[in-house]
């Protein structure tokens, strides 16, 4: 893999690519109620843009992309769906209650905001995080190599 | 009465709790339990002989009958009076022989425990607290044995005992439960007065029953364990194993004994003939043992023989003969066991060999010895001589050769005691290493505690009416009768007074001519060695299950992972197809698909079929992501865009993931595969019952379907038009915040295998 | 009460994120984890005292009316197995701490134990088929990744036999669910019973033992066990005793909740009966084989499962609480039972019994703690495994099953003996050279699973009542039904 490293313009076309893929994977997160997608998909999605930023540069690049430790998000993910589940039961819901709002942005419309959502942002901080892990492992990998190598 | 058994809890606790500082003077702790049942058994004795049982409940577990029932009656009394009153004396005799060490302590709790067990079992009146106490013999008898736990020997015999009356304790359990099934009560009590009707579950119950007994108290052919227990410091062997746990079976077999005749004719001669048996061996092989022991041990299988048969024949005569003989023997055998242990503990031997000169250095142990071994062998003016008496009273008028086995037994009895004194007191053998006491025994428990149990063996012979009433009242409480029997000391020209004179002349004059019965003894021992024996069948029983076991394991457990997954996935097609098989419907066939469909399903299909034959490793990845593809583009046409898309994602990250991956391992697999076609069998198998299965519940499938009523309920309900992901996060939310869990635990599981195993890899090149 | 019920699931499920987001700060990390399986001990608690007065506590999450939402029931069985399992857990966990504190520490330990115990949860309130798919993933995955705690080749490979066999388990999981789905349009337990009833009685029999095959693997019934001995003596003491105490009980629960449940049938099943000789029969031959305190202990697992077994087999009302009794017994001991082994082994640094010699006079305290472990394990009185025992045996007898019984009487000598090995082995005989005394805590922990266990003792009798009313919500489906579909 390394072999394909050291190229400037594959680093570019990389970046370029995983850059609008990360916004696409956001998208997907929020169309998801509506649309195909939600945050497993989304998440898949951020997960391959991190793939295709380490092949192209490493660890280096996937931190500049990320900049946000593994556990971080998988914590923060699944805390937060774990959490959303309980906010429902405070708004007098039962556990997981989905309740929503319909209010009105100016300029834009309509907009109607699930609770359900605050979940699925969870579900795509975990599928994240644990892309995220994974290409560390890799990167592990690569510093044993480098350290072999030297 | 149940604060009776909590002064033996608590006595036992503060032994262990002041362990440290309390010494051998635990003993003296623990005899506070037998103390105080001492003194409320003689305070209550009056009331009880008078014929009002005393009665108490305590409950456990109501739901399964599971509750104490003590209930004290004259026959309980009698047990009582024998377990207390030796239990004060070996207590008391426990505490001058050991000297202070740090193991002592936990002994001395352990036997308080089992004093209180004991008295447990003979106030029971529910068959389940029987059981309860027990098992505790059994296991603070195990623990017992195995004191000296550094002696293999010691810790084989402590299992033997435990195995064995274990095994019986169970199978009484089992006997308990069915005849309380066909009584309708758990109470002796209730069974007693009303019996159940005789039947096969009965039958099974008395033998079970029986077995239980005749384990516990050492009966012919599970008598080896008593001797092999004889391991065990002397005070438990006094306390324990002659005194009293060996007669917990009697009790039990007198307890139900009349029961028992009257519902299964069987029970009476069974009872004779395994008390004979026992008697005759026990008496024989005691005339060939050295150590003074053993010898004490294998006169005690002897004597519980003559009492089993006596006391469980539900005869009112036998059982009047058997509780005096009773009395007499936990007198004598106790006192004599004591001697040992003096003689042991001074002259540091107990070989009969060895043993000189002792009648001079201990006058007062040997005066001891003499009384208690007159007793036993039923020298007239003797406490002994009275009950045997009785005993052969009951005897007389059954069959001639019942009273002659008895007689043969009596000479035995006779022989023995004699061999156990002069062996002990007269000089050593030539050739052997004389031992004597090193140092002379003060006036202390080591010489008081059994001169006065082998003294009342004296004095209660020319006083037995202090025995009479409470044996009387014994028999009458279990055979409902009295035996009008007699216990004097001069019975008059009656038979039973032949057999005994028979009997003493006959040993005196065997004792007489010791080279010619030692000869005799070892021809006929020879003789007898050669026959199968309980202990020799558990002395082979035992290697033979545990190399069974270890076989058995060792083919079932071989190690073997695909063996394992075969039988598993075996069982999990057999089991079902057997339940379907024979009345198999016509399969309905589902709605045909279009042909993408059916291209789809042929990808799938020959990829995952390729995926056995090649054998690169990286081949086997993109075969496996061609069958992950195919069912994305299934899912798609099924109308599942979600779906599609996420198994994309995810074959998409695993092919790229597993790529790294293979950088570390080698190109191809390079283990030959064995078993091929087994293989391939157990494959296939599994695969056609899944599809047949498949086909099968589409044939049932049944009319409605949740699903349905999620696309109703989507957009309206659940304010998303998505219904996949409606259903995740809403409708089925709680199982995604369980997956997404489940992602965490193993993302935090790659890196923590991963990096490690890496490194590792690395390291080994 | 809604809200206690999916929180016994979701506050672990919590508290393992937090433990990951905060990183590495031990004590912080141990706070969250004990105040997590704290929490779930006092909701097990009340869940199961609202269960006794009203039958069960039940929860239809997102607000969705069975069967279309999914469904936590909590029913007299579930919360009694749930309390009892969750003191295990915190028992367990403080052994833990005590240990790992003085090993190198695993960093994850409290996230991947936060998890296992929202598994354990789940799978035993859940009243639905898929969910309860998600409750042993979680428990499974936690257990994978526990079992590599202490990482080495040995572990690995080990691990191995256990991951592959529950992946197969998984698979073949995932099977009974597509059929059932096919054939009942639904997945929630209340649901399918009465869906179930009026299915082609061969196909459900034919469903119902392909379910019994697939939680046979998880309980490690005969003859689907052998994974288990194989796999569970390798792993860090606190690992495979709470691995020990409820994984496999977990698996018997389930057993007995979709037999009686979906698959009911009116007379004493021999099928079942057959199975629960054999597992103990096996299971005890295997241990008696073994020459490694943990290595008996695990056979003795798989023995004492078909115990539990047999009382379902009944399939009467006294039967199954006889087999909840003993469930409530089993956890206590033999999570114990391994917390004991487990500080022989931390002070004699090895397991194997010719290797140790003398513990009594030199460690009295792990003999006391022993003793009446063992002595339940084998069914001696006054200990709380004679009850159990005693239950099934005169259930068993009033059955006329006298085959059964008399296996499991044979069995509990062979448990006897096998105790007396480790009695013999490791407590008796020459003293070893000294030892290493075991942290405190270890001990303390282990102490209060003895007392536990003496608790079930002295209190079998509320306990046997509490079983017995369990149990005959068990034997009639439409308690559960009405109670999750409403009406009846």
């Amino acid at each position: 893999m390394s072999s394909l490293r050291g190229s400037a313009i594959l680093e570019a076309g990389v970046i370029t690519v995983s850059g609008p893929l990360l916004v696409f994977s956001v998208y997907l997160l929020f169309a998801g109620h509506n649309q195909p997608g939600g945050g497993f998909a989304g998440g898949l999605v951020a997960g391959i843009a991190l793939l295709l930023a380490w092949v192209a540069g490493g660890m280096e690049t996937v931190r500049r992309v990320v900049p946000i430790r593994a556990g971080v998000l998988l914590g923060f993910g699944l805390t937060l769906a774990a959490i959303s589940g309980f906010a429902s039961m405070f708004a007098g819901l039962g556990f997981l209650e989905s309740g929503y709002l319909e209010f009105s942005v100016p300029g834009v419309g309509k907009v109607k905001v699930v609770s359900a959502l605050a979940f699925d942002m969870g579900v795509y901080l975990v599928i994240v995080g644990m892309a995220l892990g994974l290409v560390r492992v890799l990167g592990e990998d690569e510093t044993l190599d480098a350290e072999a190598a030297s | 009465m149940a604060g009776l058994l909590v002064i033996h809890i608590a006595a036992a606790l503060a032994i262990l709790w002041w362990r440290g500082r309390v010494g051998r003077r635990a003993f003296l702790v623990g005899s506070v339990g037998p103390l105080a049942v001492l003194v409320w058994a003689i305070f209550q004795a009056s009331g009880i002989s008078a014929g009002t049982p005393y009665v108490q409940r305590i409950g456990w577990v109501p739901s399964l009958d599971l509750t104490f029932d003590l209930r004290v009656d004259a026959y309980s009394l009698a047990y009582l009076l024998v377990i207390a009153g030796a239990g004060v004396a070996i207590f008391i005799y426990a505490a001058r022989y050991f000297s202070d060490g740090s193991r002592v302590p936990t002994f001395a709790a352990t036997m308080t425990i089992f004093a209180g067990a004991m008295v447990g079992i003979v106030v029971s009146d529910h068959l389940l607290s029987i059981f309860v106490f027990w098992e505790l013999t059994t296991i603070t008898s195990y623990l017992l044995i195995g004191y000296d736990d550094h002696k293999a020997q010691a810790r084989s015999a402590a299992l033997h005992a435990a195995l064995i009356t274990g095994a019986g304790g169970l199978a009484m359990l089992g006997g308990f439960v069915l005849l309380a099934d066909a009584a309708g009560s758990y109470l002796i009590s209730d069974i007693v007065s009303q019996p159940p009707a005789a039947s096969t579950a009965v039958t099974v119950a008395w033998l079970l029953i029986l077995l239980g007994a005749v384990t516990k108290s050492a009966q012919f052919p599970f008598h080896a364990w008593l001797p092999g227990a004889m391991s065990a410091p002397t005070p438990a062997s006094a306390f324990l194993h002659s005194a009293t746990m060996v007669k917990a079976g009697i009790f039990l077999v007198g307890r139900l004994g009349a029961t028992a005749t009257a519902t299964a004719d069987w029970w009476q001669p069974v009872i004779l003939v395994v008390g004979f048996i026992t008697m005759v061996i026990g008496g024989w092989r005691a005339l060939r043992q050295t150590d003074l022991k053993l010898l004490l041990a294998f006169g005690t299988v002897s004597q519980l023989g003559f009492l089993f048969l006596l006391i469980g024949s539900g005869s009112a005569k036998l059982v009047f003969g058997g509780l005096a003989l009773l009395v007499a023997h936990a007198l004598f055998k106790a006192a004599l066991f004591m001697v040992v242990g003096t003689i042991d503990h001074q002259a540091g031997t107990r070989d009969i060999r060895r043993l000189s000169g002792l009648r001079r250095s201990m006058p007062g142990t040997f005066w001891t010895a003499v009384a208690a071994a007159a007793s036993m062998a039923a020298v007239p003016l003797t406490y002994g001589f009275v009950a045997k008496e009785a005993a052969f009273d009951g005897l007389v008028g059954k069959e001639t050769t019942m009273i002659a086995a008895a007689a043969a037994a009596s000479i035995l009895t006779v022989v023995y005691s004699a061999r156990f004194l002069i062996g002990a007191f007269g000089p050593h053998e030539p050739g052997q290493e004389p031992a004597g006491p090193e140092a002379p025994v003060a006036r202390s428990a080591l010489l008081w505690s059994p001169l006065v149990l082998a003294g009342a063996g004296i004095v209660l012979g020319f006083a037995p009416r202090l025995v009479l009433g409470l044996v009387d009242n014994a028999t009458v409480a279990v055979t409902g009768v009295a035996a009008a029997g007699k216990l004097v000391l001069w019975p008059g020209l009656v038979p039973a007074l032949g057999w005994s004179a028979l009997s003493l002349a006959v040993g005196a004059v065997l004792v007489a001519r010791p080279p010619r019965v030692d000869a005799a003894v070892g021809a006929v021992g020879t003789l007898a060695d050669k026959l199968p024996t309980g202990e020799g069948t558990y002395r082979r029983a035992l290697p033979a299950l545990l190399t069974f076991a270890d076989r058995s394991s060792g083919i079932l457990q071989n190690g073997s992972l695909p063996a394992y997954i075969a039988i598993i996935v075996l069982v999990a097609v057999a089991l079902p197809a057997a339940a379907v098989v024979g009345d198999l419907p016509p399969l309905t066939r589902p709605p045909g698909g279009i042909a993408l469909e059916w291209m789809l399903g042929a990808l799938i299909v020959g990829a995952a079929i390729s995926l056995v034959f090649v054998r690169r490793r990286f081949a086997v990845v993109i075969l496996l992501g061609g069958v992950g593809y195919g069912i994305a583009g299934l899912y798609a046409i099924l109308g599942g865009p979600d779906l599609s898309l996420t198994q994309l994602l995810v074959e998409t990250l695993a092919i790229a993931l597993f790529a790294f991956v293979l950088r570390h391992l080698p190109g191809t697999f390079n283990e030959a595969v064995t078993a091929r076609i087994p293989r391939i069998v157990v494959a296939l198998t599994v695969g056609s019952f899944v599809f047949a299965g498949g086909l099968l519940a589409n044939t049932f499938r049944g009319g409605r379907a949740v699903a349905d009523s999620y696309l109703a309920q989507a957009v309206p309900e659940a304010a998303g038009s998505n219904v996949v992901n409606v259903i995740l996060v809403d409708f089925r939310g709680f199982d995604t915040l369980g997956e997404i869990t489940v992602l965490v635990a193993a993302t935090l599981g790659v890196a923590g295998l991963a990096v490690p195993a890496l490194r590792m890899l690395r390291r080994e090149g | 009460m809604t809200w206690l019920l999916p929180s016994v699931v979701a506050v672990p499920v919590l508290g393992a994120g937090l433990t990951v987001l905060i990183g590495r700060r031990l004590r912080l990390q141990r706070a969250i984890a004990l105040s997590g399986v704290a929490f779930v001990l006092v909701a097990a608690v009340l869940l199961l005292i609202e269960a006794d007065s009203n039958g069960a506590a039940v929860a239809q999450l997102g607000g969705w009316p069975a069967p279309f939402g999914i469904t936590l029931v909590a029913d007299r069985f579930a919360g009694i197995v749930l309390t009892v399992s969750t003191a295990m857990l915190i028992a367990v966990l403080v052994y833990a701490m005590a240990q790992l504190g003085r090993d190198a520490l695993d960093w994850w330990f409290h996230t991947k134990y936060l998890i296992l115990t929202a598994g354990v949860a789940l799978s035993l309130v859940t009243g639905d088929l898929f969910n309860l798919f998600v409750g042993f993933e979680m428990m499974l995955i936690a257990s994978y990744v526990l079992l590599t705690v202490k990482t080495g080749p040995g572990e690995v490979r080990a691990t191995m036999s256990y991951v592959v066999i529950n992946l197969v388990a998984s698979a073949l999981f995932l099977v009974v669910i597509a059929f059932t789905y096919t054939v009942a349009g639904t997945l929630n337990l209340a649901d399918l019973a009465v869906a179930f009833q009026t299915l082609d009685p061969a196909v459900r029999s034919a469903l119902g033992l392909l379910t019994l095959v697939v939680f046979g693997i998880k309980a490690a019934i005969f003859p689907l066990f052998m994974w288990l001995p194989d796999s569970y003596p390798t792993a860090p003491t606190p690992v495979t005793a709470i691995f020990a105490g409820l994984l496999t009980k977990v698996g018997v629960f389930v057993i007995i909740r979709t037999q009686t449940l979906l698959f009911s049938q009116d007379e004493p099943s021999t099928l079942l009966l057959f199975i629960a000789g054999a597992t103990m029969t096996v299971g005890v031959l295997g241990a008696i084989a073994q020459n490694d305190i943990k290595r008996i202990l695990s056979f003795h697992i798989v023995s004492q499962i078909g115990y539990m077994v047999m009382g379902l087999g009944f399939l009467t009302v006294a039967g199954l609480a006889a087999a909840i009794l003993y469930i409530t017994h089993h956890i206590v001991v033999k999570t114990g039972l391994f917390l004991v082994g487990g500080l022989v082994e931390a002070e004699e640094g090895t397991g194997a019994l010719d290797r140790i010699g003398g513990l009594l006079h030199r460690r009295p305290i792990i003999a006391v703690m022993f003793l009446p472990l063992a002595l339940s394990l084998a069914g001696i009185p006054p200990f709380s495994g004679f009850v159990a025992k005693l239950a099934l045996l005169q259930e068993g007898l009033a059955l006329d099953r006298g085959i059964i019984v008399a296996v499991s009487l044979a069995v509990s000598l062979l448990t006897l003996f096998s105790m007396t090995k480790i009695w013999g082995g490791v407590f008796w005989g020459e003293t070893t050279e000294p030892s290493v005394p075991a942290a405190r805590g270890m001990t303390v922990a282990t102490g209060s699973v003895v007392a536990l266990s003496l608790g079930v003792a002295l209190f079998a009798g509320p306990l046997a009542d509490l079983a017995t009313r369990a149990a005959a919500d068990l034997v009639d489906p439409a308690v559960y039904t009405g109670l999750v579909l409403g009406g009846g």
